[in-house]
């Protein structure tokens, strides 16, 4: 079993925000990155595993290797990443696992309009979040620790 | 003060605020109260006592980062401003400065949303323009629009809030109530409260300890004041290790064009800096003279590539540039989109944790520590030494990532990493941290204290460690920051009655 300290959606994964601003906030054993490209690029995957803060362990998944890794018996406190609201609720539907997901930054793209600040949403990724909180999870955007979170249900 | 003095004030508000301009060194230096309240210093006619203040405002502002577009504290440079000319103006102590100022400077945060939301306008503009063919459009709404608009908006809004605070402080001055005696108080409580708040962000094993022993030290005795900067420098003095690889030979790009992006970078990484683009559009900005480089004449394909280069884009912006200079070399070796956007995207998250640990977390307190302990000690060398050393940081880092990244590619990100795992400073930046900070805030007590015609200078300083505990204790047990800063200017009536 895993307790997951923190779910969050992150263009940009492990950055500035994540090292000097939630860790110092909270306390994890693991960071685990879901994403299927980077887990196969043999540089950034190592440049993301060697550039991981002192004592936490950082692992680079595939959706399936998350669901089997959070169903195995170690326990952790962990810190779960990924580019797209898409991949966490892939996961939710295979095994109700997320009760809160955090949307940190989602820049703009061609095909997105902004919602807040710094997240700007397209369609997929839209009903995806839809979905989610279907599913069981509420969706709250906060950047930082010492930002408040707002639910995302008052925006989309 | 004259109307010219104000809107001065608002300029120098305008200069830190923008950071542009300066290669990336104003961020740490001109946009932190020691400088702003020093430029602040030259202007109203005493640069000394403008320092001071600058000095003992910082303290406050040492833990100051942003990452990403978010900003929690104050605006630090506006801080300097207001707490600066307050002091020169009312003859005010610096501590007294720093409750004013401090509240002041909350005011920023909005500047700052706005200001993000203008940009938005600006990028979305500036990118249309590059779709129809005009690079230009780049410099006018990277550089142009935004930094014209910053300049009237800073300087109007700037030099208007010291108008109004100068008023006031005018009216409640000539009034009975002892102002200043209150202003005092509370300013010497809100140091030792920044210490306990600085002391819980960097807490390890002996933190309390530490700085306990340092404070009770710097109390007593007089420790000449190189002393513990040279240490502290000579342990983090290191060689530098050379990359163990084929360097590549410049083909198509010049050595000179890898300056020129450098410095565009350098200059601008945040002078459009958006929410939706953050620094995505700076650097596209960068990547023009390399384009025009690799493609000559053909402006299409110039214009091709440079929209390819405008999607969000954010790293630590000096730590980082050894990505421009790998994606700078994938371009000239024609390598696919595809593959460069992944290469890019996949990296600058990396950095920009990585870097920011270092020269926001690490470097920027230390050199600030540097300034701030040379202006509160009169001893000018040390302070000019501490800005030289952070300016010297930014530039050597920044233009070897970027030389690096073009010559040695994916080694050179690499020893980035290995750069930060391994160098001392940071492995020791704790120790280093409570130490330097520790002594800074005994000296800084020790001279709030003087203004208050205490009879027993040291004692008064030691009962000040009672109000560390308890802060400590408190924020320890998860009490928030802010609830403590209001409880402290609520205290700083009582004491001002009971005393």
């Amino acid at each position: 079993m895993k307790n997951i300290v923190l779910a969050r959606v992150d263009d940009r994964l492990i950055h500035g925000q994540i090292t000097i601003g939630w860790l110092k906030k909270i306390k994890v054993d693991s960071i685990i990155v879901i994403d299927e490209e980077l887990k196969n690029n043999k540089f950034l995957n190592n440049m993301t595993k060697k550039a991981s803060p002192e004592h936490i362990n950082t692992e680079i998944f595939s959706i399936q290797e998350f669901i089997d890794y959070y169903n195995n018996d170690k326990y952790e406190d962990i810190l779960v990443l990924a580019k797209k609201p898409e991949i966490f609720e892939k996961i939710q539907k295979k095994q109700k696992i997320f009760n809160e997901i955090n949307l940190g930054n989602l820049g703009s793209k061609d095909d997105s309009y902004k919602v807040y600040k710094n997240i700007s949403l397209n369609n997929d990724e839209k009903d995806s979040i839809t979905s989610l909180i279907k599913n069981g999870c509420e969706v709250f955007i906060q950047m930082i620790p010492e930002n408040n979170k707002v639910n995302i249900k008052k925006i989309i | 003060m004259t109307l010219l003095k104000f809107i001065v004030l608002g300029i120098i508000y305008y200069i830190g605020n923008s950071t542009s301009f300066t290669l990336g060194i104003g961020y740490f230096t001109l946009y932190r109260p020691v400088f702003s309240g020093l430029l602040t210093g030259i202007v109203l006619g005493d640069p000394a006592l403008g320092f001071l203040v600058g000095a003992i405002i910082n303290i406050f502002f040492i833990g100051f980062k942003s990452t990403g577009g978010s900003l929690k504290d104050g605006d630090p440079c506006l801080a300097g401003i207001i707490g600066s000319m307050i002091a020169i103006n009312y003859n005010i102590p610096a501590v007294g400065a720093l409750t004013i100022a401090y509240p002041v400077s909350l005011v920023g945060i909005i500047f700052w949303k706005y200001r993000l939301n203008l940009n938005s306008y600006y990028v979305k503009e500036g990118i249309k323009g590059l779709k129809n063919g005009d690079i230009n459009s780049i410099k006018q709404y990277d550089i142009y629009y935004p930094q014209m608009s910053l300049f009237i908006f800073n300087t109007i809004l700037g030099g208007t809030l010291a108008f109004i605070i100068y008023k006031i402080i005018g009216i409640l001055l000539s009034t009975d109530v002892e102002i200043i005696k209150y202003l005092n108080f509370t300013g010497i409580i809100l140091i030792t409260l920044g210490g306990a708040i600085l002391s819980i962000n960097h807490k390890w094993k002996y933190t309390l300890y530490f700085f306990v022993v340092f404070y009770v030290f710097n109390v007593f005795l007089k420790i000449d004041p190189y002393l513990i900067p040279i240490i502290i420098a000579l342990i983090s003095v290191q060689k530098n290790r050379k990359i163990k690889h084929p360097k590549k030979k410049f083909n198509l790009i010049k050595k000179k064009d890898l300056y020129k992006s450098w410095f565009i970078w350098m200059n601008f990484t945040h002078s459009c800096y958006s929410y939706e683009k953050l620094q995505g559009f700076a650097f596209c900005h960068s990547m023009i003279p390399i384009f025009k480089r690799i493609y000559k004449k053909d402006k299409e394909e110039i214009v091709k590539s440079l929209v390819r280069h405008t999607d969000y884009f954010n790293t630590e912006p000096n730590i980082g540039t050894p990505i421009h200079g790998y994606i700078i070399r994938l371009e000239e070796e024609k390598r696919r989109p595809r593959e460069i956007k992944e290469v890019k995207e996949g990296l600058m998250g990396i950095m920009a944790g990585m870097g920011d640990s270092v020269t926001q977390t690490v470097l920027s307190p230390l050199t600030t520590m540097a300034v701030i302990y040379g202006a509160l000690t009169g001893e000018y060398i040390l302070a000019v030494g501490g800005a030289l050393i952070m300016a010297a940081s930014v530039v050597y880092l920044s233009l070897k990532g970027y030389l690096d990244g073009y010559y040695y590619g994916e080694e050179a990100l690499e020893d980035r990493i290995k750069f930060s795992n391994k160098s001392r400073i940071v492995k020791f930046f704790p120790v280093f941290f409570i130490i330097s900070i520790s002594t800074i805030i005994a000296k800084a007590q020790m001279m709030s204290i003087s203004s208050l015609e205490v009879s027993n200078l040291k004692g008064a300083a030691l009962s000040l460690l009672i109000f560390y505990f308890i802060f400590y204790f408190l924020l320890n047990k998860k009490i928030k920051d802010e609830v403590l800063l209001i409880s402290v200017y609520l205290l700083g009536f009582v004491l001002m009655i009971f005393t």
